[in-house]
């Protein structure tokens, strides 16, 4: 039937001409912002999660062992959290925060991470989802320093001292609802 | 090193501004076609185009990168359609997307294509306006290829019988 062929062709060549016409693309730029947007999302969220599972590991890992201290009051738990730093943060502003958290008394512990660290534990996480792994690249995991509160109740305190310092770009604890270093 | 990255930045956008300005409107164009409505397929292709923003570092190191972009689009165009019976919608002759310049013939072929299952549906307009062959409509439709080609032959069929018969009523 190449008459059929061609009159397919022909009609569905003028059906896309008219389509084309009507068409009215976005400004390619507002479609890289929104990408930009949503990859940004992404990456929150998995630094999120990855401090989440952190903390959640400790709390079980520094839980007392059952049928301990029943009836203990559970206001001084544990707790991990984490200074994410930005990513023009220079080694010294990175330095200044290990040392206030390390000079801290309600710090028990300090560990820093760094992006390349941080995406191999991302890659871990989600070595499952490979395309996840791949639209994620090494450099947009955040820097971070990671530290155990003896006691959870102090993570307000500590988040206030260290969000004033340069290179700050957010505290987070597992013990606490997600909150900006600015709000 | 922020210089780099500024650097690289800007030529990653680069690529893609060109990507977007080339294969825009030809893959919105042909998702009109198939989905019957110029405005899901603009909003289709511009979810596709924002998914390759998103991993646009690896895609665009591929030979094609627009044959990515095509295939998602058209994942998603065939999502849509079963999510919200786009089909039914296309098979409204009061729809408001029917466009003024068609020819009579197009005419009768677009309501001719919406009475077309979508596999068929896809399948014509994938061989007959993006001018694909038979293997790579199977592979981007998952698909085995003599699959492909019974819906072309039925679609054929069907088309065929449908603008014979408008061409006789019309005479």
């Amino acid at each position: 039937m190449p008459d059929l062929d061609d009159r397919l062709r022909a009609g569905l060549i003028d059906l896309d001409r008219a389509a084309r016409e009507r068409v009215r693309p976005a400004d390619s730029r507002e479609v890289a912002a929104a990408g930009r947007r949503r990859r940004l999302a992404f990456v929150t969220a998995g630094a999120v999660l990855v401090t989440a599972l952190a903390g959640g590991l400790a709390s079980l890992w520094l839980a007392p062992a059952p049928g301990g201290e029943r009836g203990a009051a559970p206001a001084c738990a544990p707790a991990e959290a984490t200074a994410f730093l930005r990513g023009d943060v220079t080694p010294q502003q990175s330095q200044l925060v290990g040392d206030t958290l390390r000079d801290s008394a309600k710090v028990s512990s300090v560990t820093h991470e760094s992006s390349e660290e941080a995406y191999e534990r991302f890659k871990e996480l989600t070595r499952d989802s490979p395309d996840v792994v791949n639209s994620v690249k090494p450099d947009a995991l955040p820097e971070s320093w990671r530290f155990t509160l003896a006691c959870s109740g102090d993570f307000a305190a500590v988040q206030a001292q260290l969000v004033p310092l340069s290179g700050i770009d957010d505290v987070v604890c597992a013990c606490e609802p997600r909150r900006s270093p600015s709000g | 090193m922020t210089t780099i990255a500024a650097a690289a930045g800007r030529v990653m956008q680069r690529d893609f501004d060109d990507c977007y300005a080339v294969h825009f409107r030809p893959i919105a164009g042909q998702l009109a076609v198939y989905l019957g409505s110029v405005e899901d397929a603009q909003e289709v292709a511009q979810e596709a185009f924002t998914r390759a923003w998103v991993r646009w570092g690896r895609i665009s190191r591929y030979e094609d990168p627009a044959a990515w972009v095509r295939r998602v689009a058209w994942n998603l165009a065939t999502g849509r359609l079963r999510r919200m019976r786009i089909a039914w919608r296309h098979r409204n002759t009061e729809r408001v997307e029917t466009v003024a310049g068609p020819g009579p013939d197009a005419v009768a072929l677009r309501d001719a294509l919406a009475r077309l299952p979508d596999n068929q549906r896809r399948a014509v307009v994938l061989h007959y306006l993006a001018g694909l062959p038979v293997a790579e409509i199977a592979d981007l439709c998952r698909a085995r290829e003599g699959a492909v080609r019974t819906w072309l032959y039925r679609a054929r069929l069907t088309l065929a019988r449908h603008l014979n018969d408008e061409v006789t009523d019309n005479a």
